[in-house]
């Protein structure tokens, strides 16, 4: 995961596409594919803390 | 009274009917103030909700929240000490963690239902109780290395505490098959401890974290960048506490710029995507599925 998201840092342009569904990532399940759409769309500080 | 009053009345109860000696009495009950203030009683409000939903006799709902969250207390005064976050003396914060440790327990054994449910029930709080404490272990004698390593810990650490809360509920309403809100419950406090230590990150004077070297997700994937930076001169000794407190904005920076802070985010993402999938899978009415989503 981690060299999934270095990469998509270095080309925020593929979020673009991933949220449009015009590109995938190989080696990511749906379920990640919407973690990563998801957690891109937030600000970086925006997580909930309840602990 | 909102479900949260109703949890943190009873454990005051719980507190004034069973203990006698008056100092110790005093703080615990003062200790729960200071809980109720910081907290929104998640893992209380989690067993309330697991015993509502399986129990098909006896309301003892806010008991057994209540007996979870003095077990959750016990645990977190424990962590505090570890930590040194916030305390001077030690003696009456260990006395007040234990009792509440030991009155949770007594708590449970307490609840008017049938015999067997309470066994399995304690069984099972004890077996998490053991692998909390081992990740909480693993985590203080910073013994993680890899993703994998942080993951398996906090699995322990946390997700044990949750699954504990959910369980415990579950079992004490007579429900005997528990692998699917084990599941979902470990998966809510990954992704919790995933939150919680990212919080970390932004309040180095609250939390003990940094200075301990902790090495949560994002301190990992900026040990694994190709790039210098500031963790990895402080992980490696290059630099002292000191240096890296003055120039935290610049270490935050770092995070930010290199995508360490998203990494974390997509990582409890992906636990909460998780649980949320395994909560689709219970054979409960929609409405209750909709509650437990809304603590995921």
């Amino acid at each position: 995961m981690q060299q999934i998201i270095r990469f998509l840092v270095e080309h925020p342009e593929v979020i673009k596409k991933l949220q449009n569904g015009t590109v995938s990532l190989i080696g990511l399940s749906e379920l990640e594919v919407k973690a990563v759409i998801k957690a891109f769309s937030e600000s970086t500080r925006s997580l909930g803390y309840w602990m | 009274m909102s479900e949260k009053e109703k949890i943190a009345k009873q454990m005051k109860e719980i507190v004034e009917q069973l203990m006698s000696e008056p100092q110790l009495k005093a703080h615990m009950l003062m200790a729960i103030e200071q809980h109720v203030k910081e907290s929104d009683l998640l893992f209380g409000r989690l067993a309330y909700l697991h015993y509502d939903l399986f129990s098909t006799q006896g309301d003892h709902s806010t008991y057994i929240a209540a007996a979870i969250e003095l077990i959750v207390l016990a645990g977190d005064l424990l962590d505090d000490l570890v930590d040194q976050d916030r305390l001077e003396d030690t003696a009456i914060p260990l006395h007040i963690a234990i009792g509440f440790l030991l009155l949770g327990q007594q708590t449970i054994a307490n609840v008017p239902i049938l015999g067997n449910k309470k066994l399995k029930a304690l069984s099972h709080l004890t077996s998490c109780l053991l692998q909390s404490v081992q990740g909480q272990q693993t985590d203080v004698a910073c013994d993680v290395q890899t993703e994998a390593d942080y993951l398996k810990m906090v699995e322990k650490k946390s997700g044990s505490l949750v699954a504990m809360a959910c369980v415990i509920g579950a079992l004490l309403a007579g429900k005997e098959n528990i692998a699917t809100i084990e599941t979902y419950a470990r998966y809510i406090g990954i992704a919790a401890q995933i939150d919680n230590d990212f919080d970390a990150l932004y309040n180095w004077d609250k939390k003990a974290d940094i200075q301990a070297k902790k090495k949560s997700l994002p301190i990992l994937y900026m040990l694994e960048s190709k790039n210098d930076n500031l963790w990895k001169q402080y992980v490696n000794n290059d630099i002292d506490y000191d240096r890296m407190y003055v120039q935290k904005e610049k270490a935050l920076q770092q995070m930010e710029q290199e995508g360490a802070i998203y990494y974390a985010k997509v990582m409890s993402q992906i636990y909460k995507e998780k649980a949320l999938q395994e909560i689709e899978k219970l054979d409960v009415d929609d409405a209750y599925k909709s509650a437990l989503k809304t603590l995921v």
